[in-house]
C-alpha cells in the first residue's frame, strides 16, 4: 500500500522504495548474506559498464563472470568438491582433506547470481545496453518477489519496466495478480504440502515400505515439486503484477509434455531459457555436427544438474535429462505426430521418465535413490500400499484432481472452463471465496519451505 | 484504485462472515460429535474424571487396556492417547484436565519419534486448534510457532483438515466405539509386510527436540499429587534403547519409574501379538497390559 502512496511521477522514489523493501526482506534471512547480494550486484554492474568501454570485452566478461560466480561456487560447491576430492584420494590410499565450511548458503544465491550473470552476457553480446543507474540495476537483481526462487528474469524484460514511467495503478493487471496469488497459494498449501505428508513419510524411510508405496510416493513427489515450484512462481508473478510489473512465465503445464525436450519448454522456463542462451547456444547449439549437438545438450543439462545442488544426485538427474533428450533427438521423437492415442501414450511415457529422474532429485544420496528404484522393481515384495489416514487421502485426491482438471482445460480446452475470469460475477466471486475457504480448511500450514528455496 | 480496494474489502467481508458462521457451526458440531476422534477428544478435554489416565501416541491408544488396569488396581482408568501425536498434545490435554481435577496416576507411553526427536511440531497442533481459547492452550501454540496466533484469528482454520471427519462424526461415526479410550486392533500381523530383521543401532546420533523434552519435564513437575510412570510398550522388531536417554535421565532426576517392554522377548517378533510392525493387536494388548500391571506390582512401583 505504501508503494501506491508514492505518486507515479516519482518513479525513482518508487523504485528506491521497492529496493529498500527487497533488501529489508533479504536481511530477514541472514543479514550478513546481504553483502553477497550487494557484491554480486556491484561486480556485474561495473563489469557490464567496463565491457561496453573495453577494447577487450571478452577478458572483462570472463573476469566479471568468474567473480560473480565466486560466491555461488564457494558457498554452494566448496564442501561438495572438497569431499569428492578427499573421497577420490582416499580410494587410492591418500589421506587429504581440507576442513569443511558448514556455512548456511545465502538464500536465492543461484537465482540472483544467474540473473546478474545473464545480464552481463547480454551486455557482452550487445543484446542489452549497460545500465547506468546503479539503483535500477540493484532493484533488477534483488526484486523481492523473484529473489527467493525466481523466475530468473531477463534484463530486457525487467529493466525497461523499472526505468519507464509506470502507470500509477493498472487495475486489470492488479486483479490478475491477485488471482495468480490465490491459485499459487492453493497449489502450494492445498496440493504440494498435502502430498508432501505422504512423500516425506515414505521416501526418507523407504526401506520400511513396499515397492508400491515407494512408487506412489515417487509419483506424488512429481506432483509435489510441480505444485510447490509452479505455485511459488505464480505467487511471485502475481505480486509483480499487483505492483504493475510483468515477470517471466515459468511453467506451462509441464506434465502434458509429449517428450522430455518438450518438458523443458514447459518446466522452469526461465532457467531453461537461461541455459539455452548462455550455455547451449555459446557451445554451438544445433548449428554444428550431430555429435557436437548431442554433446552440447548433454553439457547444458549437466550444468542444469550442477546448478540445482552440490550433490551427485543432482548431477545424475541432469545427466538423465540430457541423455533422454539426446535419445529423443536421435529417434526424432521430440514432437508428436501420432494422433490422440499416440499423444496420450507419449505424455504418459514422458511423465514416467521424468518421474524416474525425480527420484534422483529427491533422495539425499545416490545409494538411497538406487535403493528406492530397486525397491520399486522388487516384485517379490507385497503389492500393498501404505495408506495414511482417510482424511489425508481424500484431501490429497481432491487437490490433485482440481489441479489436473484446471491444467487439462488450460492445455486442451482454453476458454471452456473459465472460472476466475468468468463473465458472470457470481461464478467469479464464488470461485474466489471457495478457493480461499479451501485454503483455510484444507491447506497444510506447517514449517515447510518452498523446495526451490533450497537452491 | 478505489474500485480495487472496495472490491478487496468486500471480498474479505464475505470471507469474514463465512469464517465466523462456519466457526460457530463447527464448534456446535464438535460439542455434539456422536463418537470418533472428535467425540473422544471432546470428552478428554471436558469430561474425563478417571483416577488413572494413559497418555501417548497410537501405541498408547492400542496397547493399554483400561478395563484390565481398572480391574488390577481397583481404580477407574481412561486411555487419553492419540494416533500420531506425542507429548505436545498429551501435555496440553493433561494441563487442561488438571484444571478440573488431579488424577491419581498417569501412565505415559513413550514413542521416541513423537516424544523425544526433532520434527515439524506443527502437526501436533491438529487436535488442539479447536480448543485454542481454553486456558493454557495458546501458550503451547506460542512455543511451537509464534505466527500461529495470527492463523488462529480464523475460526475456520481451527477446524483445518478436521472438518470432514467432524461432519461424519455428527451423522454416523465410522470408527467403532472405543473402550474407555482404548481402541483394540483386531488385525493379525501380515508377515509379508515386514522383513524379520533385528533392530540395529542408528547410524547417526539422534537429534533431540528440546521443546518436547521440556514438555515431558513440565508434565512431571506439574504432577505433584499424581503418580507418573513412563513406559515403552513392546515393539515387534525391538528397539534401540539408546534413543531413550533423555527420558531415562528425567526419570532418574525425579525418581520416576521407567518400565521398558520394548525389547521384551515374549513380544519381539511374535506375530500373534501384533497387527503391524508398530502396534499390538487386541490379544497382544491384553497380554501386555496384564504383564505391565504385574511388573508394576512386582517391582513395587505402585507404592
Amino acid at each position: 500500500m505504501l508503494y501506491y502512496l508514492i505518486p507515479a511521477k516519482y518513479n525513482k522514489v518508487r523504485n528506491l522504495y521497492l529496493l529498500l523493501v527487497s533488501y529489508l526482506l533479504y536481511l530477514q534471512w541472514k543479514p550478513i548474506h546481504v553483502l553477497i547480494l550487494l557484491g554480486v550486484t556491484s561486480i556485474t554492474y561495473f563489469a557490464a559498464r567496463a565491457v561496453e568501454k573495453s577494447d577487450n570485452p571478452k577478458r572483462v566478461l570472463t573476469v566479471g563472470i568468474l567473480f560473480s560466480l565466486l560466491p555461488l561456487a564457494f558457498f554452494k560447491y566448496y564442501d561438495f568438491v572438497n569431499e569428492s576430492i578427499s573421497s577420490a584420494l582416499s580410494a587410492v590410499g591418500l589421506d587429504f582433506q581440507l576442513s569443511g565450511l558448514n556455512w548456511a548458503i545465502p538464500i536465492g544465491i543461484s537465482f540472483f547470481t544467474f540473473q546478474a550473470a545473464g545480464y552481463l552476457w547480454d551486455v557482452y553480446y550487445k543484446r542489452e545496453k549497460a545500465e547506468q543507474d546503479f539503483l535500477t540495476y540493484a532493484l533488477f537483481v534483488s526484486f523481492f518477489p523473484s529473489i527467493l526462487s525466481g523466475p530468473i528474469n531477463k534484463a530486457s524484460l525487467v529493466i525497461p519496466q523499472l526505468k519507464n514511467l509506470r502507470p500509477y495503478f493498472h487495475y486489470d493487471k492488479a486483479v490478475k495478480g491477485l488471482k495468480f496469488l490465490l491459485w499459487g497459494m492453493f497449489m502450494k498449501v492445498v496440493v504440494a504440502d498435502r502430498v508432501a505428508l505422504y512423500v516425506d513419510k515414505v521416501l526418507p524411510d523407504y526401506i520400511h515400505y513396499t515397492g508400491m508405496s515407494c512408487l506412489l510416493a515417487s509419483l506424488l513427489y512429481s506432483i509435489q515439486i510441480y505444485a510447490d515450484f509452479a505455485g511459488y512462481s505464480l505467487m511471485a508473478i502475481g505480486v509483480g503484477k499487483v505492483l504493475g510489473f510483468e515477470l517471466t512465465e515459468n511453467f506451462r503445464r509441464p506434465y502434458f509434455a509429449v517428450s522430455v525436450t518438450d518438458f523443458w519448454h514447459r518446466w522452469h522456463i526461465s532457467l531453461s531459457t537461461w541455459l539455452k542462451d548462455y550455455v547451449y547456444i555459446p557451445l554451438g547449439g544445433s548449428r554444428c555436427s550431430k555429435v557436437r549437438n548431442y554433446w552440447n545438450i548433454f553439457v547444458t543439462f549437466l550444468v542444469s544438474g550442477i546448478w540445482h545442488g552440490a550433490n551427485w544426485t543432482f548431477i545424475v538427474w541432469g545427466c538423465i535429462h540430457g541423455a533422454l533428450q539426446i535419445v529423443e533427438k536421435m529417434l526424432g521423437q521430440q514432437k508428436c505426430s501420432y494422433g490422440a492415442v499416440g499423444k496420450a501414450a507419449k505424455i504418459c511415457s514422458t511423465f514416467v521418465l521424468v518421474n524416474f529422474a525425480w527420484i534422483f532429485f529427491r533422495m539425499p544420496t545416490l545409494g538411497e535413490a538406487c535403493g528406492v528404484v530397486a525397491r520399486i522393481f522388487n516384485f517379490s515384495l507385497p503389492m500393498s500400499i501404505w495408506m495414511p489416514e482417510k482424511t489425508n487421502i481424500v484431501l490429497m485426491i481432491m487437490g490433485v484432481i482440481m489441479l489436473f482438471v484446471k491444467d487439462f482445460f488450460d492445455e486442451y480446452k482454453p476458454g471452456k472452463l473459465v472460472i476466475f475470469d468468468n463473465p458472470h460475477r457470481i461464478v467469479r466471486w464464488g470461485a474466489y471465496v471457495i478457493i480461499f475457504v479451501m485454503i483455510m480448511l484444507t491447506g497444510v500450514f506447517g514449517a515447510d519451505q518452498f523446495i526451490y528455496a533450497n537452491f | 484504485m478505489k474500485k480495487y480496494l472496495i472490491k478487496i474489502v468486500f471480498l474479505f467481508l464475505i470471507i469474514i462472515v463465512i469464517d465466523i458462521v462456519s466457526g460457530k457451526v463447527f464448534g456446535y458440531m464438535l460439542e455434539h460429535a456422536k463418537g470418533g476422534d472428535n467425540g473422544r477428544n471432546n470428552f478428554i478435554m471436558n469430561q474425563v474424571n478417571d483416577e488413572i489416565l494413559v497418555f501417548g501416541s497410537s501405541r498408547a491408544v492400542h496397547h493399554y487396556h483400561p478395563t484390565i488396569i481398572s480391574d488390577s488396581l481397583g481404580m477407574s482408568c481412561y486411555n487419553c492417547g492419540q494416533d500420531g501425536m506425542g507429548v505436545i498434545v498429551s501435555y496440553a490435554r493433561y494441563q487442561t484436565i488438571c484444571k478440573r481435577y488431579h488424577p491419581k496416576m498417569v501412565i505415559y507411553d513413550i514413542m521416541p519419534g513423537f516424544d523425544l526427536l526433532k520434527d515439524d511440531n506443527h502437526k501436533y497442533l491438529k487436535w488442539l486448534r479447536a480448543y485454542y481459547d481454553y486456558d493454557g492452550i495458546a501458550n503451547v501454540f506460542e512455543t511451537i510457532d509464534n505466527t500461529e496466533k495470527y492463523k488462529m484469528i480464523s475460526q475456520m482454520y481451527r477446524y483445518n483438515t478436521n472438518f470432514g471427519q467432524l461432519v461424519i462424526e455428527n451423522i454416523h461415526p465410522v470408527q467403532p466405539p472405543n473402550i474407555k479410550g482404548f481402541k483394540p486392533k483386531d488385525e493379525v500381523m501380515d508377515t509379508m509386510k515386514v522383513s524379520k530383521k533385528n533392530i540395529v543401532a542408528a547410524k547417526e546420533a539422534p537429534v533431540y527436540d528440546s521443546l518436547k523434552i521440556s514438555y515431558l519435564r513440565k508434565m512431571v513437575e506439574e504432577s505433584k499429587d499424581t503418580r507418573i510412570i513412563f513406559a515403552m510398550s513392546p515393539c515387534w522388531a525391538g528397539n534401540d534403547t539408546t534413543v531413550l536417554r533423555p527420558i531415562k535421565q528425567i526419570c532418574a532426576e525425579y525418581n520416576i519409574p521407567f518400565v521398558d517392554f520394548s525389547n521384551a522377548p515374549k513380544f519381539v517378533h511374535n506375530n500373534d501379538y501384533f497387527s503391524d510392525g508398530g502396534h499390538l493387536n487386541v490379544k497382544g494388548a491384553e497380554e501386555f497390559t496384564k504383564d505391565f500391571m504385574q511388573q508394576l506390582k512386582t517391582e513395587g512401583l505402585l507404592e
